[in-house]
């Protein structure tokens, strides 16, 4: 009992390798005790040795035939990818202690992940029900009902867990790829920088907050806003450049430098638009997830580029120069063609 | 000098007739007179061995061991007038040791309690020690000595000053780095330099199943720096003991000891005067925001790999009284950038044991060369790697405050 203790406070602080040891040679002395092989279970699931770790579940049940062992059980099959023996663990632990918030999370997970959406959404609800406090039950109902397409519920979830544990990342996280995906960019980039203020440690690999993709994601968005703005500029500075002109001289217009003195005040008006929420310790992760994308480096540069341009042409009147901006466009035209490929074939993989 | 005669008389006398305890006493009796305490205490311990209930010898036991336990002075004054030997037992002043012992020793009855206080387990002062270490042993790290000495050291050394311009030397240093790089000694090595004695505490030390006993342990531990002052108090994985209450939800005897620590810290029911607290961790970002409060650990410090200097330091250190022959040290230094002390010791190990094997082999002593240290350098990779994709993490989405300017410039500086 007090071994298993030791190991269950080693593992909730992320001590897995000491929670491991205490484990292992106390299990020496009794080899059967059920609580220590559960608890040795639940410390190898954590380290993703999930084959050894359904072998220590798996022989806790004779000593221990309690829901706590179905349901680590459940887990580590549903991390296998054996979804149905994961699916009749859980439903194990569910029949032993039909009233264990617990047990029916951890249903709840496995259905979804079993792609089982309406009857993991409903053993969700019954959490909810019997724990209206417990964020966690908050947060699986909150994926699964993203998973089903109901966003409103599932942002009423995830708004529900923040209330309850406000410093909980992961809820933050995905209520910001909700915004994404209602196209609201500058609150999904927001949200995505709180939830990795929140847990930085989850965003190293395999943490299992992948923020930094997200944000890049994101300026994906804003640059599409900015390219879309350039390709449109292009008609705008050219007719004014060309504008009164029988043949196209290189001189100074000053029409082309009111048309990109204009073009540049959207820019920046879209820039701000969607940047105006966001934290102070926004721009080194603006720089770093930039950085981390190639292709996106090479669009925001261009996309620089093609706005430092317009900056000349008002500076100096020289309408003509839009043609250079036209350049920069068609290699803009390519990037994102090349993005596109590149994220399909991910996709793939 | 007629005295010391009859003691020189009275030592005879016990070597030709060991066995008779009033003789011994008379001797442990003249010895105590004279000071000399340590040989009036091997007389009583024989004599006892004789006669195990002998009152007097039992009396003048406790003489010698409290004047043994009284510090000395520099040069004791010989007393002008021998004492007799035998004294009284009310000669003893009991209220005097009893003071003393006050909080060493435990009432034996719950109500003997002085008002105010908890029941605290047995003292665990056998953990204390007084480090020999001094900063000048660190090899390299100039610059984390440096701020040591700006940000703790020169402040509790001159406390007048300080206050002076309005520095508090409260509050106490979080030293933070990959694992394996030397906080752990830096912290040793600053009570070392304060002259203070070191209390190291490990998760071990504080962490109990039992409701309330990891609350009652920290109390303890707190309590027995505070007696031992000046202290330094040393929490090795800091994060830990005090992990950020928010993922402690499901553990409430968890959440229960990281309140105490806040407590502790604040010194509500205890003075931590001449405690001086410090935490090591390898992860800052998982220690609760409380503790990082003024007060608490309100300084931290950034231990990173050791530097080349360090690295030679420590390479010599490994490689000390092992046959060595053609090593380039500076070679050795400039490949290992990034290991950890830990990390330069097993690649000391691991070039030593080819070297070795390579003798049981041939039956002939053959030295480590270098290219042992190459072929171990191929082997032994820096485990600072994860540290430093967690900690780029960290500088880029939690440096809202600035905590961890340190490690940006760090970062920045290797381009990492």
């Amino acid at each position: 009992m007090r071994a298993a203790q030791r190991v269950e406070h080693l593992r909730l602080l992320g001590r897995y390798a000491d929670a491991e040891e205490v484990a292992r040679h106390a299990l020496a002395a009794d080899p059967s005790d059920g609580l220590l092989l559960v608890g040795l279970a639940a410390v190898l699931h954590q380290e993703g040795r999930y084959t050894e770790a359904l072998q220590a579940a798996d022989a806790a049940i004779p000593d221990l035939p309690e829901p706590s062992v179905h349901r680590q059980r459940a887990l580590t099959l549903s991390a296998l990818g054996r979804h149905p023996q994961a699916c009749d663990a859980s439903a194990t632990a569910v029949s032993l202690d039909p009233h264990a918030v617990a047990s029916l999370i951890v249903h709840a997970a496995v259905l979804q992940q079993a792609r089982a959406l309406p009857a993991a959404a409903e053993a969700a609800r019954q959490a909810v029900t019997l724990a209206p406090d417990e964020p966690t039950a908050h947060l699986v109902l909150a994926g699964i009902s993203a998973d089903v397409g109901d966003r409103a519920s599932a942002r009423a979830a995830y708004q529900e867990v923040l209330r309850l544990d406000p410093d909980n990342a992961a809820a933050r996280h995905d209520l910001a790829l909700l915004d994404l995906a209602r196209g609201r960019a500058g609150p999904a980039l927001r949200g995505l920088l709180e939830a990795g203020a929140l847990d930085p440690a989850a965003l190293a690999p395999g943490g299992g907050l992948p923020v930094l993709a997200n944000v890049t994601t994101v300026l994906w968005r804003l640059t599409w806003y900015l390219r879309l703005v350039l390709f449109v500029s292009l008609y705008v500075v050219g007719v004014a450049a060309l504008s009164g002109q029988p043949e196209p001289r290189f001189e100074p217009s000053t029409p082309a430098r009111i048309a990109a003195a204009v073009v540049l005040a959207f820019a920046g008006l879209v820039s701000w638009w969607f940047t105006r929420t966001l934290p102070p310790q926004a721009r080194p992760v603006l720089v770093a997830a930039t950085r981390s994308d190639p292709l996106l480096t090479v669009s925001a540069a261009l996309i620089a580029a093609g706005f430092g341009v317009y900056a000349l042409i008002v500076v100096t009147g020289y309408g003509l120069l839009f043609l250079a901006v036209f350049a920069l466009v068609t290699a803009l035209f390519l990037v994102t063609i090349a993005a596109v490929f590149r994220n399909r074939r991910r996709r793939r993989h | 000098m007629a005295d010391d005669a009859v003691l020189s008389e009275l030592l005879v006398a016990v070597n030709a007739s060991p066995d008779v305890v009033p003789l011994r006493l008379q001797v442990a009796g003249l010895l105590a007179d004279r000071g000399r305490y340590t040989e009036a205490l091997t007389h009583c311990t024989a004599a006892l061995q004789h006669d195990p209930g002998n009152a007097e010898a039992l009396t003048m036991l406790q003489l010698v061991s409290a004047a043994l336990a009284r510090p000395q002075d520099p040069e004791p004054p010989a007393p002008e007038t021998p004492a007799p030997v035998s004294r009284p037992k009310d000669a003893f002043d009991w209220s005097a040791a009893e003071e003393q012992v006050a909080d060493l020793v435990e009432p034996a009855f719950v109500q003997d309690q002085p008002p105010g206080t908890d029941p605290v387990g047995p003292g665990v002062d056998e953990d204390v020690e007084r480090p020999a270490v001094r900063l000048d042993d660190v090899g390299g790290m100039t610059e984390v000595k440096q701020r040591l000495e700006l940000a703790v050291l020169g402040p509790m050394r001159n406390p007048e000053l300080a206050r002076a311009f309005g520095k508090t030397i409260r509050g106490g240093l979080l030293l933070y780095g990959p694992p394996g790089c030397g906080k752990t000694f830096l912290a040793r090595a600053v009570a070392g330099e304060l002259g203070a004695r070191f209390y190291p505490v490990g998760l071990s030390d504080v962490l109990d199943m039992y409701v309330g006993a990891s609350e009652r342990n920290l109390k303890e531990i707190f309590d027995v720096a505070r007696r031992n002052a000046p202290c330094v108090l040393f929490f090795d994985e800091i994060d830990a003991i005090g992990q950020k209450r928010s993922q402690l939800r499901h553990s409430s005897s968890m959440r229960n000891t990281v309140n105490q620590l806040l407590t502790e810290l604040d010194s509500v029911h205890g003075d931590n005067k001449g405690v001086f607290v410090l935490g090591a961790t390898n992860h800052p970002w998982d220690v609760d925001s409380a503790l990082r409060r003024p007060g608490r650990f309100d300084r931290m410090l950034l231990v990173l790999p050791p530097d080349p200097p360090a690295r030679d330091a420590i390479l010599r250190y490994h490689l000390r009284d092992r046959p060595l022959s053609g090593i380039d040290l500076q070679a050795v230094v400039r490949s290992t950038a990034d290991f950890s002390g830990a990390d330069l010791a097993h690649l000391c190990e691991s070039a030593t044991e080819r070297a070795l094997a390579e003798s049981i082999a041939t039956g002939s002593v053959r030295p480590v060369t270098m290219s042992d240290l190459q072929a171990a350098l191929r082997e032994v990779r820096p485990s600072t790697g994860p540290w430093f994709a967690t900690a780029r993490n960290v500088a880029t989405f939690a440096n809202s405050d600035g905590s961890y300017d340190d490690l940006v410039g760090y970062l920045r500086a290797r381009k990492r």
